[in-house]
């Protein structure tokens, strides 16, 4: 027995619309651990969405298995369950949205409340239970507010109390932070990788933005066209990802391919002299700890002009970038060349000086 | 005063106040036909577009003959104009009231007429509720019925609005219901307006507007005070 609390055998969504027919999730076999936080990565229309409406059967599948938790929802492509019984799994699913979703003519209570109301809980319990929740996300003096007059912070907190109502054990967030600004992002996700910690929450993060899953998820997948294309730890995928649409996602999110174009302009760097080189290094974990760039000069006579560095802690564990122009004498270059590839470092040369 | 009343409004003074063919009797049916055709119009017109909204193909209970089905039937009576409608209904509202004339059976053709008027303004108004309000509340286990108070609720002020031009368009209609004997403002306007008495028209028709004025501004008035999402 695993501690799956999400399973996906061969799970795929086919849509006919019209004459047209969309392959939007393709054979996905997928295990989500309890208590985790997994990322899921792709540009819009990659199936993202509709990868995640099976878990609480928004969206129905054409075929496969899937299993939350000890009950089996889907089997060979057939719904198992449904009526009361799915709304009861889907009051254990919470789901957060891009654009909130929120009831706009109910308050900040109102809309808690709402989710409470299949509860068999008393009024009172209920209303005790509501607003302990707005105040667990930061928000009692709004209590009796209306979302039109809530920030899109505020509004995203509404939304993760609602859908705590039920004590989910399973959070979906569908972009919940891609409408927010970058402070407030932060925010939502501390309070997301905080209820994590806290209850033991499992959360399925579907984002466009690495930089989102980059902070709090442990394992991140990249879709695109309906399909997983990579699955991995956070800190692998960023470390060493495998698949070109991976690295172009974690380039998005470093900043390290916008500096490279950069440097590149400058006219001391278009023009390299004969026995330069530019290259990029990649560190991650123990390698960081090693002196490189001081053992090249001591023992080569190679010296390493740093151009630019960036240091990213994933998972606690650090991945560096540096971009560097070494210079020496032809033999020296090559032994210290050597030398780095032998080390456990990621060496890309990106230019020879002629 | 009394005097210069009867020389400027002579046939306004002459038709009375009381009395079965007064003033009042005019503002009353009016009032009356337009109440009643109001509620029960509404009411058949709320239940069509809750049809159509729930059984549309992207609905929470899709079902393709049921809303064909319902579409036809409002597409129909929305496509009859009124003053042919009143006629062709007529032995429907003999068996129904037991006459053709008069208020009450005029109340018929009146619901029947604004039923689809109404239906239609409905659905597009519940139409317009984010599907992203109704896919949150399905995922946190609400049923259909929850889904249905949602969409009512969350529309509401705009329901408020198209009642408000439904009310209206059915103070139109009554002054045609006077083809049929039915009474009321317009009935009385028509009347003496083909017999050149125009300071009966001219004062009828101020009491007409005074009426559609106080409606539009009722109604403009709610939908601004219940409504707390953000204006469009």
């Amino acid at each position: 027995m695993s501690d799956s609390i999400i399973e996906l055998k061969n799970i795929s969504v086919h849509f006919q619309n019209g004459s047209e027919s969309i392959d939007a999730v393709k054979n996905i076999n997928l295990a989500i651990e309890k208590g985790e936080i997994f990322g899921i990565v792709g540009y819009s229309g990659a199936g993202k969405s509709s990868l995640v409406r099976l878990i609480n059967l928004l969206h129905h599948p054409s075929s496969g298995d899937m299993m939350i938790g000890q009950t089996k929802t889907v089997k060979n492509g057939n719904v198992l369950i449904k009526g009361k019984e799915l709304r009861n799994l889907r009051q254990k699913i919470g789901m957060i949205f891009q654009h909130f979703n929120l009831l706009d003519q109910s308050t900040v209570l109102g809309n808690v409340l709402f989710a409470l109301k299949h509860s068999k809980m008393s009024k009172e319990k209920r209303l005790e239970k509501a607003k302990k929740l707005v105040e667990e996300v930061g928000l009692f003096d709004r209590i009796d507010n209306h979302p039109s007059q809530l920030s899109g912070g505020q509004k995203q907190r509404v939304a993760i109390a609602r859908a705590l109502a039920n004590d989910p054990e399973i959070l979906i967030s569908d972009e919940a932070t891609s409408a927010l600004d970058p402070k407030t992002t932060k925010q939502i996700l501390e309070l997301l990788a905080d209820l994590n910690k806290r209850t033991g929450l499992t959360i399925v993060l579907i984002t466009h933005e690495m930089q989102v899953v980059k902070n709090i998820a442990n394992r991140v997948a990249v879709m695109r066209d309906g399909e997983i294309i990579e699955k991995n730890s956070t800190y692998s995928i960023f470390a060493d990802p495998q698949k070109p649409l991976t690295k172009e996602f974690i380039e998005s999110a470093s900043g390290n391919q916008e500096a490279l174009e950069k440097i590149l302009r400058q006219p001391e760097i278009a023009r390299l002299q004969k026995n330069e080189f530019l290259i990029q290094l990649g560190f991650s974990g123990s390698s960081t700890d090693e002196p490189l760039i001081s053992s090249l000069a001591k023992n080569y006579g190679v010296s390493a002009n740093i151009l630019y560095g960036n240091v990213e802690t994933i998972e606690n564990i650090p991945i560096g970038t540096l971009i560097v122009v070494l210079s020496g004498t032809a033999t020296k270059l090559k032994q210290a060349l050597d030398e780095i590839k032998k080390q456990n470092v990621k060496l890309e040369i990106i230019k020879e000086g002629k | 005063m009394i005097n210069w009343l009867i020389k400027v409004l002579p046939n306004v003074v002459s038709m009375g106040w009381s009395g079965d063919y007064g003033w009042w009797a005019a503002i009353y049916q009016t009032l009356y036909m337009t109440f009643f055709s109001a509620i029960i119009g509404g009411a058949i017109g709320l239940v069509f577009a809750i049809i159509l909204v729930i059984s549309d193909d992207d609905g929470i209970l899709p079902n393709g003959k049921i809303f064909w089905l319902a579409d036809k039937i409002v597409s129909i009576f929305r496509a009859i104009p009124f003053i042919i409608l009143l006629f062709v209904i007529s032995p429907f509202t003999q068996v129904l009231i037991g006459t053709t004339l008069g208020a009450t059976a005029a109340l018929v053709p009146l619901s029947l007429s604004v039923a689809p008027f109404y239906a239609r303004q409905i659905q597009v108004v519940l139409k317009s509720v984010d599907t992203g309000k109704i896919e949150a509340a399905q995922a946190l286990g609400a049923n259909n019925w929850d889904i249905l108070v949602i969409y009512m609720r969350e529309s509401f002020p705009e329901i408020i609005r198209v009642s408000t031009v439904t009310l209206i368009s059915l103070v139109g209609l009554t002054a045609m219901a006077g083809a049929i004997g039915s009474g009321g403002l317009g009935n009385t306007v028509v009347t003496f307006g083909q017999q050149s008495k125009y300071d009966v028209v001219w004062i009828g028709t101020i009491a007409l507007l005074i009426l559609i004025f106080a409606i539009q501004g009722i109604g403009d008035w709610l939908a601004k005070r219940i409504n707390h999402a953000d204006m469009q």
